[in-house]
């Protein structure tokens, strides 16, 4: 199980947080969705949302399924569990302008417009967000009880006592028990709450989604249409490619799933007329040779547009140790 | 984090949605509480702040540093005042910041502890600032200042003469200017130019003088015709003797000298405008051959015999191209760069125990957000916001899918200069330095790279 559908999946399983410490004031933020919302993923498409221009998964159902089509994605949000740190992060998943492209061409996604802001209060939702808080309040008030009763009867039992009082013992022990439940209440402010990743409510039915589909929000130019081409025919050859701007190129080719394996490549995508100066060349086979890549001169051939069989034309550069 | 404002707590929308992301703040928007999702969408937009650099503020903040927003109109105190050691002003008095839309009144904080925070949300958009850096300043050229010079200098003199704009007559400027000022009219309202006067250094004797006119006398007075001859029999009028280098003089001065008004471009000149134009191209015209820098002071020796001993010395006295210093005039480049604003102030996170909203002190650094696919900023940009940042160092956060890089572009300090560099063409060194310890990408522990 590797470690990024872990982390994707942790929101969507995770229960309520334990309300048992009275004193524990939480606001515990996991996925709105049941199992039920979703009960059969490979046949939803993935959701994709716009947040300015960035394409972004919030569900893990959307997650899980886009990485089992090899997109790969950079987790950018918060986890919910531990919050204040930057080792791991959880959704939402921050997709590449060619991922999410490449996931809607191949019909698989679905670009949610970003919504238009209601301002209409919703009642019902109002009575029903309601409703849902007092019956998760009831829960844990009976888990909160449970919790004491267990407590108590441990911290009773384990007082070091002679055999022959065990009766005694536990007839006083029922009585703090029964009184114990008479007297409990679990007081409004230590209920822990729940705070939604993704969007509660109902989705927009297919035509709707239809109608509203997103127009894509970023203009295309010459560059990102040669960056896409290169990642289209990358991802035919079955690579796995994330970003590259750490090392100064446009993708990392990883050979299978990148928690698995090392890039071997660093990809750029460079349009065919496009004159080089050498020195750009040297330096980045330079720093190929160094982190111990291969530099990937993409170009996309100018002939066949919109082939089905994209012709990309590769050239590697690599630094002989000769002397 | 947030700000108290007429008795209520406010949180910036970043500073909301972090909580949100950390579980501590629960957002109700008409009485439903917002998701994650939904404080995306709604608190991230171009007016406030972008996905970006949210991500930038995010993972700082997860980091433990204390990060505020850059408030552009604060005023950085001048190298002068640094160097006084001024205490700081920490405010602009009358600054406001101006709310653009409440989001909803319903919005209220989770119960708990966090209840005393306000009621509303509000987006907070900067307002327009006004920079009062002195440098800036219009160029102000007071018509009464020059109207108070009076007109004793020869417009010829006045046409090569070094200074411009403040030494020039009032009087030329009328002959110059075809239609003279309205503000010069509206004094005396009579017609001088119908009203004559005498001119008693002719040698075409006129005995006396008229009566002036009674119209133009206050009531009573009456003056009669004046009679000048004994007083014109004391002035000396004597035609002038001139010897014969004296007449050689003159001619060879007139010879070269011009009337400005003759010139027939000059004349063209409809105001004092178009005639400095015309000076301006004039003089670049006769000195387009030599750099003009070359001939503006005195020309000397560059070195005086003698007065070196090392070569070094020597180098160095000869730097006749001085090095530039990172801030060097930067108040010459005037406003704006528009595709890189500093965004936040980044306070280390050991200070975070005595940390004052009143009184942040002096930031660790200074935060600008690009993105891969913005240009990369220019030495004009950088320079400005080194300037507008003062002694704090700028960071730069590029931000590549959700992986951080920040690096500082700096000036090399002289003493890892090399001598030999300080001739032209080296006057500058700007280092790219990346900090290794907090460009951790996302997935640095984990991910094979």
């Amino acid at each position: 199980m590797d470690a990024h559908e872990e982390i994707g999946l942790e929101a969507a399983t995770e229960m309520v947080s334990n309300p048992s410490r009275d004193g524990e004031t939480g606001v515990t933020h996991h996925d709105s969705e049941t199992g039920t919302d979703r009960s059969a993923p490979m046949h939803e498409k993935i959701g994709v949302h716009f947040c300015g221009s960035t394409p972004l998964l919030w569900h893990a159902a959307d997650v899980k399924a886009a990485r089992g089509t090899g997109v790969v994605g950079t987790l950018v949000g918060s986890l919910a569990r531990q919050p204040r740190q930057n080792n791991r992060l959880g959704r939402p998943l921050e997709l590449l302008q060619e991922e999410a492209r490449l996931l809607r061409d191949t019909t698989q996604a679905v670009l949610h417009p970003a919504p238009a802001s209601t301002d209409a209060a919703n009642l019902q939702g109002v009575e029903q967000y309601l409703e849902r808080l007092e019956q998760s309040y009831e829960e844990q008030r009976t888990l909160a009880l449970q919790e004491r009763k267990a407590m108590l009867l441990r911290a009773l039992t384990q007082k070091p006592g002679d055999t022959d009082e065990i009766e005694s013992v536990d007839q006083s022990v029922q009585d703090r028990l029964d009184a114990l439940e008479r007297g409990f209440s679990l007081p409004r402010s230590a209920m822990a709450v729940q705070l939604n990743t993704a969007r509660a409510g109902l989705s927009h039915t297919p035509e709707e989604r239809h109608f509203l589909a997103a127009d894509w929000p970023q203009p295309r130019d010459e560059r990102s249409e040669t960056r896409f081409r290169v990642f289209r025919d990358l991802r035919r050859q079955g690579f796995y490619l994330t970003s590259a701007g750490k090392f100064g190129g446009d993708y990392l080719v990883y050979p299978g799933d990148p928690l698995r394996f090392h890039a071997h490549f660093i990809a750029m995508c460079v349009p065919m007329e496009t004159p080089t100066p050498l020195c750009d060349l040297l330096a980045l086979s330079r720093l190929g040779a160094n982190v111990k890549k291969t530099i990937l001169l993409c170009s996309p051939s100018d002939d066949d547009e919109g082939g089905e069989e994209e012709d990309v034309v590769y050239t590697s550069l690599q630094w002989s140790g000769m002397v | 984090m947030g700000y108290a404002e007429r008795g209520k707590q406010f949180l910036l929308p970043e500073e909301a949605l972090y909580l949100m992301e950390c579980g501590n703040v629960q957002v109700f928007y008409h009485d439903l509480p917002l998701s994650i999702q939904e404080g995306y969408e709604r608190f991230l937009s171009q007016d406030t702040m972008n996905l970006q650099q949210y991500q930038v503020f995010g993972h700082l903040k997860r980091l433990g540093y204390v990060v505020t927003r850059f408030d552009p109109g604060s005023r950085i105190p001048s190298l002068y005042e640094r160097q006084l050691n001024l205490p700081q002003v920490s405010d602009r008095p009358g600054r406001r910041l101006k709310r653009k839309r409440s989001l909803s009144s319903a919005s209220r904080q989770s119960e708990g502890e966090e209840g005393q925070v306000g009621e509303n949300m509000e987006v907070e958009q900067e307002d327009e600032v006004i920079d009062q850096r002195p440098d800036s300043r219009p160029e102000l050229a007071p018509p009464q200042e020059q109207e108070e010079r009076p007109g004793t200098r020869d417009p010829v003199e006045m046409e090569f003469g070094s200074d411009s704009a403040p030494g020039r007559s009032w009087w030329v400027e009328q002959q110059v200017d075809p239609e003279p000022r309205p503000t010069h009219r509206s004094g005396p309202r009579w017609d001088f130019s119908a009203i004559s006067f005498p001119d008693l250094g002719c040698r075409g004797t006129l005995p006396s003088l008229a009566a002036p006119d009674p119209a133009f006398l206050p009531g009573p007075l009456s003056v009669g015709p004046c009679d000048i001859a004994p007083w014109l029999r004391e002035l000396n009028s004597r035609d002038e003797r001139l010897t014969h280098r004296e007449r050689e003089r003159n001619r060879d001065r007139a010879r070269y000298r011009r009337d400005v008004n003759k010139d027939r471009e000059v004349r063209r000149c409809r105001n004092w405008a178009d005639y400095r134009h015309l000076l301006e191209r004039r003089s670049q015209r006769s000195h387009r051959e030599r750099p003009a820098h070359l001939w503006e002071g005195e020309v000397k020796p560059l070195l005086q015999p003698g007065l070196y001993t090392s070569p070094g010395e020597l180098m160095n006295g000869i730097g006749v191209i001085q090095t530039s210093h990172f801030l060097e005039g930067v108040s010459r480049l005037g406003q704006g760069s528009e595709e890189c604003d500093i965004f936040f102030n980044v306070y280390q996170p050991d200070t975070v125990a005595d940390f004052k909203k009143t009184s942040p002190g002096k930031p660790y650094s200074r935060m600008c957000v690009c993105s891969f696919d913005s240009p990369v900023p220019d030495l004009r940009t950088v320079k400005l916001l080194a300037f507008q940042s003062g002694d704090v160092p700028v960071t730069f956060a590029v931000v590549d899918h959700g992986g951080h890089l920040l690096l500082h572009l700096q000036e090399l300090p002289a003493a890892h200069r090399p001598v030999a560099l300080r001739a032209p063409g080296a006057s500058r060194a700007v280092a790219i330095r990346q900090e290794p310890h907090r460009a951790g990408n996302r997935g640095a522990g984990r991910r094979p790279a």
